[in-house]
């Protein structure tokens, strides 16, 4: 049935790696072993995300780069027993949004009236080498960052509506209103693709 | 129910944040409107898309090289602060000073070569705002396991 196949949740959830709290709290000492085991164990998660809204590889390294030198310098104040990936998520978000702010701002504007088209940039070949759905990959490419980004937090990330509010900044109705936009943005590109 | 409201909750559907109740409603819905039930056929073959899609991107890993930009790669130099003695330091400040200076400028141009961006970007970002919800002690954490 229709209505009970779509309340499905995300297929696949990814486990947050556990971290010991003593092994952050040296990390925000410096200890240069724990922040290794840190980056090690999100460097994953930050880079596929940067790399699914931004297109573009060198783009994602950079900006995760500079997302695990913010957290560094956060870490001492960062609340023990909370997961980092969202609040790691939410400084590329900030370094994201300061990227379009400085070189697309065009884009930026796109993002604020989260109505028009954002350029696609080049699909990384990272992507493109193991996927087979290209056209999703385009659509997905296509769609105004904001949408793109709530999607991909929500069916890439396995994140709740309260974490991406909190993660992209705004409140968890717009949060729904891109989820739901992205979708149907989707739905109809990929639907006029098969015609 | 209205289409349009009907189809609002398909898209909840996806979400999983479909209450019984609603549920209830709009499968009697689906039940009278084939455009509806097109649309929720539409829905969950996108959602079934997006988890492969999600699972070819669970296998992408971030290049060894943001590793070696951090300086957290195996057999990078570790730092070793080191003690200047009172005694040393007034008696060699002069050159204390140049030596200083001569090391600073060193060492500047060493670890801009490895992160050349990250020396050249501005930072408007203020780390207080990225992070407010998760820091202690005034900020209250918001819970992101839904408990």
């Amino acid at each position: 049935m229709a209505g009970g196949s779509t309340a499905s949740m995300p297929a696949r959830v990814e486990p947050s790696p556990a971290l010991a709290p003593a092994a952050i709290r040296q990390a925000a000492a410096g200890d240069r072993q724990a922040r290794g085991a840190f980056v090690r164990a999100y460097q994953d998660r930050v880079y596929r995300l940067l790399l699914r809204w931004t297109n573009e590889r060198e783009l994602a390294l950079d900006l995760a780069q500079e997302t695990f030198l913010k957290a560094f310098g956060a870490l001492d104040r960062f609340r023990e027993g909370a997961d980092p990936a969202p609040w790691l998520f939410q400084i590329a978000h900030r370094l994201f949004l300061d990227h379009l702010r400085r070189f697309r701002p065009e884009s930026l504007e796109a993002y604020r009236e989260a109505g028009a088209l954002a350029e696609p940039g080049a699909l990384d070949q990272a992507i493109e080498g193991i996927a087979e759905s290209e056209d999703l990959q385009a659509a997905l490419a296509r769609l105004p960052e904001p949408w793109r980004e709530a999607l991909v937090l929500r069916h890439f990330h396995d994140q709740p509506y309260e974490a991406i509010a909190e993660i992209l900044g705004v409140p968890i109705g717009t949060v729904k209103t891109w989820l739901h936009r992205g979708r149907d943005r989707l739905r109809q590109e990929l639907e006029g693709s098969a015609r | 129910m209205t289409c349009e409201s009907a189809r609002e909750q398909i898209q909840n559907a996806v979400d999983g944040r479909l209450a019984p109740a609603e549920t209830e409603a709009l499968v009697l819905h689906l039940h009278g409107c084939a455009s509806c039930r097109a649309y929720s056929s539409a829905m969950a073959e996108l959602d079934r898309a997006l988890s492969d899609e999600a699972s070819r991107d669970a296998q992408i890993t971030a290049p060894p090289e943001l590793m070696a930009r951090l300086g957290l790669e195996d057999g990078a130099p570790v730092l070793v602060p080191v003690r200047v003695q009172p005694s040393v330091w007034r008696r060699w400040l002069p050159a204390g000073i140049a030596a200083a200076g001569l090391v600073v400028a060193i060492g500047i141009g060493y670890f801009q070569k490895p992160a050349p961006e990250v020396a050249s970007v501005e930072a408007p970002l203020s780390d207080a705002e990225a992070i407010h919800l998760w820091i202690d002690p005034e900020a209250e954490l918001v819970s992101w396991t839904g408990e």
